[in-house]
């Protein structure tokens, strides 16, 4: 279980979130829905421990792991998977873009070859196993980031927008092995800006704008019987943040 | 007589060894110049200390090294009375070597502290999200930047490879000993023999080539076009 307690993080005496909180626990999606700049991949950043925030805890199954020593974040983060929301490949081929997260991680040599299938597999890209990374399309790189992630087998997958710069077809693949991982008792963390997307995938909705969690609830009572007004008007699309 | 027999006339035991010790000296000094010089600009990358700046300020000075100055100072420090004469490498192989050593380091430093603070941040959070520790953070940033340290190299030789100052001030130019193309064609210059001079900048000028395009082409190797719709990520991103 992942649980948020009242971050706060400011940039140059500017609040970026204010006092974001929330929980969630594996096998559901938690979707953090807001417009640009509203601090969804701030959070992503700061429960993968690459930001600090200004104050606030993140509590991974009861452990705060922002007041760790840096060799423990290690071991935590190696327990986590980020999806950037542009995709982020080194300067090698598609196999040994999957396999530089693998050794990381120290899995079985021995397995490398077969997990990497496996993964590349999952995300259709199995034939471009010997491709050099920096050949492949903006929908094929978001999608070798993804069996990136998948491949290190991740207690969280923290998303930040995954589907943002993909065509429909490459959505639907990427939201069928979300929905597939989370039913496999994974927990994931996605931030989007599409408000339908959002309603396709999550168990749990987060409504952020300028820092600040304005509802959260289920999906279905998010869309259903949201409380806040400004929610039932982003929901019936009569406002439209940012 | 063909202009290539008048060539391989021209390819005499003396010219060929001119040739080999101009190379053997750049290429050793570019090596050990590399040794020093990448981890040098690894650390100044990615390590923050005090004076950073200042060193980073100074490596950009000796980047332009007169050679010249590099050859007096080297001169002074080897002759008999100065500080490494008891060593004897003045008007040796060895002391071209140390002069061009010397030359390559900061080229190689600065160039390639340029090419590691360029590899982009994203790809640096991508690695420390991964679970990299610092040792594997400082290997994956240098792959990244493997292209702009090649360039590094290749000036470095470039530079070297022509350089004149320097080999002459420490080497003496002596023949079958420390003549090296450079100092040779100004030796030839200087006594009038335009045709043997000219001949010597076009070996010069066409090995140099080749070893730059041995080097070119390992650095296209290491970075692919994108034909497709993905850019690498750049700085600015």
């Amino acid at each position: 279980m992942i649980e948020v307690h009242n971050i706060w993080k400011s940039y140059r005496n500017k609040s970026v979130l204010k006092g974001v909180s929330f929980k969630i626990e594996e096998g559901k999606i938690f979707c953090v829905i807001g417009p640009n700049g509203s601090g969804k991949t701030t959070i992503l950043k700061i429960i993968d421990m690459l930001e600090e925030p200004s104050r606030g805890e993140i509590l991974f199954n009861s452990v705060n792991i922002l007041s760790l020593k840096e060799n423990e974040k290690v071991a935590y983060r190696k327990k986590m998977a980020m999806l950037f929301q542009q995709p982020t490949l080194y300067n090698m081929k598609v196999h040994e873009n999957i396999a530089l997260g693998l050794k990381i991680r120290k899995f079985d040599k021995t397995i490398l070859k077969q997990k990497i299938q496996c993964s590349l597999k999952e995300v259709g890209l199995l034939d471009y196993a010997d491709k050099h990374a920096y050949t492949l399309s903006g929908g094929e790189a978001q999608r070798l980031c993804l069996a990136m992630a998948l491949a290190l087998e991740p207690e969280v997958l923290l998303l930040d927008e995954p589907t943002a710069n993909l065509d429909p077809a490459n959505i639907i693949i990427v939201e069928n092995i979300i929905r597939n991982y989370a039913k496999n008792n994974g927990l994931v963390i996605y931030t989007t800006h599409n408000m339908f997307e959002a309603k396709r995938l999550a168990d749990r909705i987060a409504l952020l704008v300028d820092g600040s969690i304005i509802e959260e609830a289920s999906t279905e009572d998010f869309f259903g019987s949201p409380r806040d007004e400004r929610v039932a008007k982003f929901v019936r699309g009569e406002i439209v943040f940012g | 007589m063909s202009p290539f027999s008048l060539f391989i006339d021209f390819l005499n035991e003396e010219i060929i060894s001119i040739t080999l010790l101009s190379f053997q000296v750049s290429l050793s000094a570019v090596l050990l110049g590399s040794i020093i010089g990448i981890p040098l600009g690894t650390l100044l990358a990615l390590k923050d200390f005090r004076g950073k700046e200042l060193v980073i300020t100074l490596t950009n000075t000796f980047m332009g090294l007169p050679p010249v100055v590099v050859g007096l100072v080297l001169y002074l420090l080897l002759s008999r009375s100065g500080l490494l004469g008891p060593l004897q490498l003045l008007y040796t192989p060895w002391a071209m070597i140390l002069a061009q050593f010397i030359m390559s380091i900061p080229i190689i430093t600065g160039l390639s502290y340029s090419a590691i603070v360029a590899v982009p941040q994203k790809l640096i959070d991508h690695a420390i999200s991964l679970g990299a520790d610092r040792r594997q953070l400082v290997w994956i940033v240098i792959n990244e930047s493997k292209v702009g340290i090649l360039a590094a190299i290749v000036a470095a030789f470039g530079g070297a490879i022509s350089e004149v100052g320097a080999i002459m001030l420490v080497g003496g130019n002596i023949r079958y000993l420390t003549r090296a193309l450079t100092t040779a064609i100004v030796l030839y210059t200087s006594t009038g023999e335009f045709d043997t001079a000219i001949s010597l900048g076009i070996i010069l000028l066409s090995t140099s080539f080749v070893v730059n395009l041995v080097l070119t082409k390992l650095q296209s190797k290491y970075k692919p076009n994108s034909k497709k719709g993905f850019k690498p990520p750049r700085l600015s991103d």
